[in-house]
């Protein structure tokens, strides 16, 4: 029998804290691992819950199709036009792989991703980057608040009124598109179907009325700095609503007004929100983002439908949900640990972040760290990273569609539709460019490449090769590995030379670090073994 | 050696002799197991290439009934194309406007229209369509395998595992992209391998350790079954396209057609003499729910009428490319989509998601022509009514395995889980009277119509499988009046119009491959 949401009362060690790590930010950090392992396991789920992520103002940036924006220009939304804006969007895009690579100790950059994937909006329809924004900016709100209220936020998005029609939606030409994705894919989510129309959870008849209730509000783009939604009378079906039986055929009061429609807005949200299948969905969907995409009927006795009342009787406040999950003995059962395959923004962001990568400019010889300080060549810097997740198939603002990643979704094959022929080539690539290769961000600037000096430098007896190895797997992989793992890979990290010449090279090294031969010396067996590491299959899993 | 030539040689000795614990080997030939070690016909070196248009393509703007424009007309009067300007390819049966293309050839008959494609009840979401599309399952049913890779998984057991060999040398499917289509999963790994840029490859590192029991140690072995697919496959997937000259001046710039970028790569595999059975590309954009004729205002990055002229460019310099590397006699060509989209259109100059709609299957395998009628558009239409199917898309599926792949019956069954009557648009297939013998329609007779209180169904039929059943005016079948084997002769039955809201109705009567479709009113 495998755990349940009963609190987690196992060691709490390394391994335990990387887990939490990995999966609640962006890869780990040796120096994060070290500082919660200070506290006890309740201490850093709180400390992750709890811990903002501010906002820089979107940095400036560089992009080469830049229309009316140039490098080194402020945010300022008066320079934006209205017309094809792929560039804005761009600019939005790398502003937020920024927030990413700079997260703090904290689990909102991660949620941030987590509900523009749930509340999938296509920036290439919406095609207004501020809309975009806008919209990214309540992500950001209500990352860890309350569900209901975000809900209903939402539906009156500019940017979501744009992308599900929502503002064609009128009393003589109902436009069902958001209403049925509200349902489907939002709240309470398809079951199966049991009659030609019956979802099992709500049928077509609650589609349109829900349509219906929706009808009237717009958005209004004229301003840039102001962008509003706003609700047309005449447009609003303001007769009654009738709901099918699997919402107990609920009647919603046909009003008048903006203030009328407001009150059906809040009225078509309770209903949804007082189903119970509501909290079991988004807690699924939780759940395969966070844990396992595959919910055995164990799972969803032990862990969905506990999750789900601790949401509904917390009136959907998101945080005592993830507290729940992130400290239950489920999460920490081994059966979980490396039980998930990297998204792109997993595999990219979170090997950047977990390692010390050095960023080299071929002009000046200048070393910072990636993405450089410098606005203007940090800007360069992140364009590539933008590039590489899209053709890994995570294209930040524009999903594949309004139901997200399949990944998350799509039985059975689930988070391996990351991985196949086309897309290994490509992560595989990335960790050979950034470890051994250069990670070339701009042809004139320079390139980035893991400091293999600084991680060695953390292992606690560097000379040994055995520790070595051990830690660097520990560090690397998210779950134990076997006498036999450890054994390849040092064999595979010593080659053709004996324990005992590494420990030389190492004290040679560490009598003179300065000495090229001496660095050569170590650093020709540390970044082909760390290739090595990164390139195997295990590295793909979190 | 192919797992099925050695069965071809084994089995008349082991097997033949009569029965197998009592059962005859007739009944046993049903048992997908025992059918997989059967041998087949021989068609391994004809080669399948699936274009998916995503988003549901609008198919009474690509196919327009001439004969029904007077009530399409006002049904969609900001959307349709100008009557002037329809290419008429017979006096019934037009073309948008933008496919001058496909007119070519159709008149050099290497194109065949299928008419009203669909299953009996649609499901208007993209994902749910998709699937049942893809998998080839029926609405209410969930399978987890696609319908491709069910078959290929009979045709070469355990692959990838024990592959390449003599028998498969290359990558069984191949599609062109980042991202494998449900068509080709099979029960344990997808049967297809995705590839976009073929100018540099990376060999994966696998490792042979142990893996663990866990869901961890499942998803590493499947990683590194990819990788391991990667090594295999790779340098001759990409050698082969690096060695292939193109020779059609027909490509559209790079770039510029997402399609016809795609097909090129695939004519480059397969004219480089790739043994690859399934192609698999894909055309976005199709979901155009408004200013759906008008440039840069649909939200897609191509109005409708563009896509169409980028699929029939793509297709024109596929075909030409294959003819003049002389691989067009065995490459054929065939589009599915999710769903059409609705008759009417919406308040935004755009179509909702609909239900049946025109599919085409193109090359030189191809028996030309239109098969089935045109859709009835009723008197009045309401925005959520909706084409009823003639044809069930599991029948365009079923023609390509038997016709095309020499499936036998009782493989067609273990992939399609039940029989599909096959359409005659494969030249020499089986199945392959010619379409106007088909087209001699059945004549469905209903008096009285409109009705209030039954309505009397009276058709001539030949012997064979006869279904008739009900549609309602958003396409979904209502009623299955008959379904099972019927005489020769005349076949009546009576709908009771007490069970039926009043509205629109249809009743399509399918005897074997033919299928007539009769619009009824229920007062």
């Amino acid at each position: 029998m495998a755990a349940g949401v009963e609190q987690y009362t196992g060691p709490w060690t390394y391994q335990e804290a990387a887990h939490l790590l990995r999966r609640a930010m962006f890869g780990v950090r040796q120096t994060d691992v070290a500082k919660i392992l200070e506290g006890s396991m309740e201490q850093a789920v709180d400390l992750l819950l709890d811990t903002p992520s501010p906002i820089s103002p979107p940095t400036p940036v560089y992009t080469d199709d830049l229309v009316s924006l140039v490098m080194g220009d402020p945010w300022d939304p008066a320079k934006w036009t209205l017309d094809n804006d792929t560039p804005h969007l761009n600019y939005v895009r790398l502003w937020w792989i920024d927030q990413m690579l700079s997260q703090p100790m904290s689990i909102v950059e991660k949620m941030v991703l987590f509900w523009s994937n749930h509340f999938a909006t296509g920036g290439f329809t919406v095609l207004q980057a501020f809309y975009m924004f806008r919209q990214h900016m309540l992500l950001r709100e209500h990352a860890l608040g309350n569900f209901r209220q975000f809900a209903k936020e939402i539906t009156l998005d500019p940017a979501m009124l744009v992308f599900l029609n929502g503002n064609q939606n009128t009393k003589t030409g109902p436009n069902e598109n958001y209403a049925r994705e509200l349902q489907e894919l939002f709240t309470i989510g398809k079951g199966q179907e049991v009659a030609p129309g019956d979802y099992t959870t709500y049928t077509e008849t609650d589609v349109l009325a829900a349509a219906r209730v929706l009808t009237g509000w717009r958005d209004d783009g004229s301003d840039l700095t102001n962008i509003r939604t706003t609700f047309d009378d005449s447009l609003h079906d303001t007769t009654d609503k009738q709901f099918s039986a699997r919402f107990q055929n609920t009647v919603i009061t046909g009003r008048s007004g903006e203030a009328g429609a407001r009150i059906e807005l809040d009225d078509l949200i309770t209903m949804i929100f007082a189903q119970q299948e509501t909290a079991r969905y988004l807690c699924r969907k939780l759940y395969r983002w966070f844990v396992n995409t595959v919910i055995t009927p164990e799972i969803e006795t032990t862990v969905i439908a506990p999750l789900a009342q601790t949401f509904s009787n917390g009136n959907y406040e998101i945080k005592p949900v993830l507290a729940q999950l992130f400290k239950s003995a489920h999460f920490f059962d081994l059966s979980v640990r490396g039980a998930l395959i990297k998204n792109p923004v997993d595999l990219m962001i979170g090997t950047f972040r977990s390692f010390k990568v050095q960023s080299i400019f071929t002009a000046t010889l200048e070393e910072e760290l990636f993405p450089p300080q410098d606005p203007a060549i940090r800007a360069r810097a992140l364009r590539p990273v933008y590039n590489d997740l899209s053709i890994q198939q995570y294209d930040l603002l524009d999903p594949p569609s309004v139901a997200g990643l399949p990944a998350y979704y799509q039985p059975p094959q689930f988070d391996k539709i990351w991985i196949n022929a086309d897309t290994i080539q490509k992560r595989v690539r990335f960790v050979e460019d950034l470890s051994v290769a250069h990670y070339r961000y701009d042809e004139d600037y320079g390139y980035a490449i893991i400091e293999v000096f600084e991680y060695i430098g953390r292992v606690s007896d560097p000379g040994d090769a055995v520790t070595v190895v051990r830690e660097w797997l520990q560090w690397i992989f998210p779950m134990p590995l076997s006498q036999q793992q450890h054994e390849k890979a040092l064999a595979n990290f010593l080659g053709s030379i004996t324990e005992t010449e590494w420990r030389k090279r190492w004290n040679d090294y560490a009598s003179d670090s300065k000495n090229v031969l001496f660095r050569l010396n170590i650093e020709t067996k540390l970044q082909p073994f760390l290739r090595y590491l990164l390139g195997i299959s295990r590295y793909q899993l979190m | 050696m192919r797992r099925r030539d050695f069965l071809k040689a084994a089995l008349p000795a082991a097997v033949l002799p009569v029965a197998l614990g009592g059962y005859s080997l007739r009944a046993l030939a049903r048992n997908p197991i025992i059918d997989a070690l059967m041998p087949q016909a021989d068609c391994s070196d004809r080669t399948l290439v699936l274009i998916q248009l995503f988003g549901g393509n609008d198919g009474l703007n690509t196919v327009i009934p001439l004969d029904q424009y007077d009530r399409l007309q006002p049904a969609r009067p900001e959307i349709i194309v100008p009557e002037k300007d329809i290419i008429k390819l017979t006096d019934t049966v037009g073309l948008h406007s933008a496919l001058t293309g496909f007119r070519d050839l159709y008149n050099k008959e290497q194109l065949a229209i299928i008419q009203s494609v669909g299953y009996p009840v649609p499901n208007l979401s993209h994902f749910r369509s998709t699937d049942i599309w893809t998998t080839a399952s029926d609405y209410n049913q969930y399978v987890s395998t696609g319908w491709m890779g069910r078959f290929l998984e009979l045709e070469y057991p355990n692959y990838p595992f024990g592959y390449p060999n003599d028998a498969m040398p290359d990558p069984l499917a191949i599609q062109i992209g980042s991202i494998l289509s449900p068509t080709l999963d099979g029960t344990l790994a997808s049967m297809g391998m995705a590839f976009t840029n073929l100018n540099r490859y990376f060999n994966v590192d696998t490792d042979d350790t142990t893996l663990a029991s866990t869901r961890a140690g499942e998803l590493e072995g499947f990683v590194r079954s990819i990788g391991e697919q990667v090594n295999k496959f790779g340098v001759k997937v990409q050698n082969t396209a690096n060695s292939t000259t193109i020779k059609s001046s027909l490509w559209p710039p790079h770039r510029s057609n997402p399609l016809a970028d795609q097909l090129k790569i695939a004519a480059m595999l397969i004219c480089g003499g790739l043994k690859s059975r399934v192609y698999l590309v894909t055309l976005g954009g199709f979901d155009t729910h408004y200013s759906q004729n008008s440039k840069g205002n649909s939200g897609q990055p191509f109005t409708h009428p563009q896509l169409l002229e980028l699929l029939q460019d793509a297709i024109a310099a596929f075909l030409d490319e294959l003819e003049r590397q002389d691989k067009h006699r065995d490459v054929l060509g065939m589009t599915f989509s999710e769903f059409g989209r609705r008759i009417k259109s919406n308040s935004s100059e755009g179509t909702d998601h609909g239900a049946a709609g025109p599919q085409f299957v193109f090359g030189h395998p191809v028996q030309g022509g239109i098969i089935g009628a045109n859709p009835i558009i009723a008197d009045k239409i309401e925005i959520e009514d909706n084409l009823p199917m003639a044809y069930d898309f599991r029948s365009m599926y079923a023609t390509v395995l038997k016709d095309w792949f020499c499936a036998d019956d009782a493989r067609l069954n273990s992939v399609l889980f039940k029989d599909f009557p096959t359409l005659p648009f494969i030249r020499g297939g089986g199945s392959s009277v010619s379409p106007s013998a088909t087209m001699r329609n059945l004549q469905v007779t209903a008096v009285p119509n409109p009705f209030i209180s039954g309505s009397l169904i009276r058709v001539q039929i030949p012997a064979g499988v006869l279904r008739v059943s009900v549609f309602n005016a958003i396409g979904a079948e209502v009623l299955v009046l008959h379904d099972a084997y019927h005489g020769a002769g005349i076949y009546e039955a009576t709908i009771d119009g007490n069970g039926l809201a009043s509205g629109s109705y249809y009743v399509r009567v399918q005897s074997g491959n033919q299928v007539t479709t009769t619009g009824l009113i229920r007062k």
